[in-house]
C-alpha cells in the first residue's frame, strides 16, 4: 500500500523529526498510515496516546468504560480538571485533536472484552496495553497472539514498572512469563493499589517509544525482552524473555484458542464482590452500621486498611490489622464477637470477610463502600480518598 | 513510604562480595522488613530461596502454594535468566549472584474505583 502524503504544514510540524535520518519523510509518511489501539486512557494510556498523537501516528483508537475522575488527575494527564465528570475517552479524544488535528481518533466507550475486542482492534495494526487489571490484560494478550499482532505491554505498581514487546510471532507473549494471573487476596500481585503519579508516565512514554520504533522498523524492539524499573532504586534491570513451548496460548499446543473473559482474577471483583461489596447477606451499609454503634452490644471495628491510611481517616475505636497480615494474627480476633470489618471502598474487607469465614467467624459483617462510603453518608467532616 | 530504603541499599558495601543477593519488588517489601536488597545464602537458588524464607518466613505464603512449588504468577531470574529456562530450583549460583524477583502486576487505582473500567492504571 503505498505511503501517504505529507502535507506543507504536517511538515512543519514534524519537522524535528524530519531531521533524523531513522525517521525522515518516509518514516513520518509510516507514522501517518500507522494505527495503534490504546486500551485504557489512564495512567498509561495517558502519556502513550499524548505522544503518540504529537509524533503523527495516524490512527489512534481508545478504549476506555469510565469518566474522569478527580482521582485520575494526580496521574492521567491526558485529561483535566475542566473534563472531571466527563467521558474518559471523550475527554482524551478532545486533548488529543488539540495537539494534532491532522490525526484520526476513534473511541470506543464500552467494556474491553471477549464479546467486542475483536472488533474493536480489527483496524489497528498494533496493539498497546495500557489497563490497570489482569482480565483486560490477558484479554489483550491472548487476542494480539489470536490475531497476530504486537502488543506493547506497561503495567505499574507503586514504584514498580514493567515494559515488554510481546509479539507471539517472534517472541515470547504474556502468558509465557505469566501462564496464571494470581488467585484474589494475594500479595504481590494483589497489594492494596496506589502509584507513584510520575511512573505512569517514565513507563507510558517507553511503551509509545516502543510503538514508534515499531512502526518505524528502526532500532531494536523489546521483544524477548522484559524491562523492570523501580523508580525508588532508581534502577532499570532487563532480562531476557523465553517463548515457552508449553504456553497456553502460544506454545505448541495451546488450550486458549478462543478469547476468555475472566471474572475471579484479583484486582476486579468477582460476582459477589461488585463495588465494595462482600456478596448478599455479608454487608452493612455505613448509616446501618452508625445506628449498630449506639447499641449496647455494639460491633467491633476491624479496620484493614494500610497503617499510613489511618492518617487520611479512620473510625473511633477500630483495631487495625492490615489485610496482608490478617491470616497470622486470627488469634487476637474473638469469633464470638459481632465484628465490622471495614477498609476504604468495601474490596479488601471482602477479601478479609471470606478469609475470617473460612476461619471459622460467622459473626462479621462488611461496611459496603468501605469508610468512604461512612464519609459520603455518615460523617460530612470526614475526607473521601 | 519507604523509609528503610535507603539503609538497605547502603548494605549492599557492607556484604561479603561473594554472597548472592536478591532484589525485592516494592509490593513485597513488606514483608521483607522494607528491605530493597537482601543477602541470601546458598549454592542453589532453591537454598538462596530457603535462606530468603529462614529470614522473612511471612514471605513464603505470598511466594509459594501450599504444594511447596513457587506461584505461577511469580518469576525468579538469575542474571537476567529465568531460573525455569536454567535448572530451576537446582540452579548453581555463582559468585556474587544477583537474584530477581519478578510477579505479576496489573497496575495500581485503588480498590473500588479501578472497577468501573476495563483500563484505567
Amino acid at each position: 500500500m503505498a505511503l501517504p502524503e505529507i502535507s506543507r504544514e504536517e511538515i512543519l510540524r514534524y519537522s524535528r523529526h524530519l531531521l533524523i535520518p531513522e525517521v525522515g519523510m518516509e518514516g513520518q509518511r509510516k507514522l501517518k498510515a500507522a494505527s495503534v489501539l490504546v486500551v485504557g486512557t489512564g495512567g498509561l494510556g495517558s502519556p502513550v496516546a499524548l505522544y503518540l498523537a504529537a509524533a503523527g501516528v495516524g490512527h489512534l483508537g481508545l478504549v476506555d468504560f469510565d469518566v474522569v475522575d478527580r482521582t485520575n488527575l494526580q496521574r492521567q494527564v491526558i485529561h483535566g480538571t475542566s473534563t472531571v465528570g466527563m467521558l474518559k475517552v471523550e475527554s482524551a479524544k478532545q486533548r488529543l485533536l488539540d495537539l494534532n488535528p491532522d490525526i484520526q481518533v476513534d473511541v470506543y466507550n464500552e467494556p474491553f472484552n471477549s464479546q467486542n475486542a475483536r472488533r474493536i482492534a480489527a483496524d489497528y495494526d498494533i496493539i498497546l496495553d495500557g489497563t490497570d487489571n489482569f482480565p483486560t490484560r490477558y484479554l489483550t494478550n491472548d487476542l494480539c497472539v489470536l490475531t497476530g499482532k504486537p502488543n506493547v505491554y506497561g503495567s505499574i505498581f507503586r514504584f514498580d514498572g514493567q515494559v515488554s514487546v510481546f509479539d507471539a510471532r517472534r517472541g515470547p507473549c504474556y502468558r509465557c512469563l505469566f501462564p496464571e494471573p494470581p488467585p484474589p487476596g494475594l500479595v504481590p500481585s494483589c497489594a492494596e493499589g496506589g502509584v507513584l503519579g510520575i511512573l505512569p508516565g517514565t513507563i507510558g512514554t517507553l511503551q509509545a517509544t516502543e510503538a514508534l520504533k515499531l512502526i518505524l522498523g528502526i532500532g531494536d524492539p523489546m521483544i524477548g525482552r522484559l524491562l523492570l524499573y523501580n523508580a525508588l532504586d532508581s534502577s532499570f534491570d532487563f532480562v531476557k524473555l523465553r517463548k515457552n513451548p508449553n504456553c497456553k496460548v502460544c506454545g505448541d499446543n495451546p488450550t486458549v484458542t478462543d478469547l476468555i473473559d475472566y471474572y475471579e482474577f484479583c484486582g476486579v471483583p468477582g460476582l459477589n464482590h461488585d463495588e465494595g461489596s462482600a456478596g448478599e447477606g455479608w454487608d452493612i451499609t455505613a448509616t446501618e452500621l452508625a445506628d449498630r454503634l449506639h447499641e449496647k452490644a455494639a460491633p467491633m471495628l476491624l479496620d484493614v486498611r494500610e497503617p499510613h491510611e489511618l492518617e487520611i481517616s479512620h473510625l473511633e475505636g477500630a483495631k487495625l490489622i492490615p489485610l496482608g497480615q490478617l491470616a497470622a494474627r486470627l488469634s487476637e480476633l474473638d469469633t464470638a464477637q459481632d465484628m465490622v470489618v471495614f477498609c476504604k471502598g468495601g474490596t479488601r474487607s471482602a477479601r478479609a470477610l471470606e478469609l475470617l469465614i473460612s476461619a471459622g467467624f460467622r459473626k462479621v459483617k462488611n461496611l459496603q463502600g468501605g469508610i468512604n462510603a461512612w464519609a459520603n453518608q455518615v460523617d460530612q467532616n470526614m475526607p473521601v480518598y | 513510604m519507604n523509609g528503610t530504603t535507603v539503609p538497605a541499599i547502603k548494605n549492599l558495601y557492607q556484604i561479603e562480595r561473594n554472597m548472592p543477593t536478591l532484589k525485592i519488588p516494592t509490593p513485597l517489601r513488606v514483608y521483607a522488613q522494607g528491605q530493597a536488597l537482601v543477602v541470601l545464602q546458598g549454592a542453589t537458588v532453591g537454598e538462596a530461596m530457603q535462606s530468603l524464607i529462614d529470614q522473612f518466613p511471612t514471605l513464603k505464603q505470598h511466594l509459594y502454594n501450599s504444594d511447596g512449588n513457587l506461584r505461577p504468577f511469580v518469576n525468579i531470574f538469575l542474571g537476567e535468566n529465568n531460573v525455569k529456562d536454567l535448572q530451576g530450583m537446582d540452579t548453581p549460583l555463582p559468585e556474587n549472584a544477583q537474584l530477581l524477583l519478578i510477579p505479576s502486576i496489573a497496575g495500581g487505582t485503588g480498590d473500588t474505583n479501578q472497577f468501573k473500567a476495563s483500563g484505567v492504571s
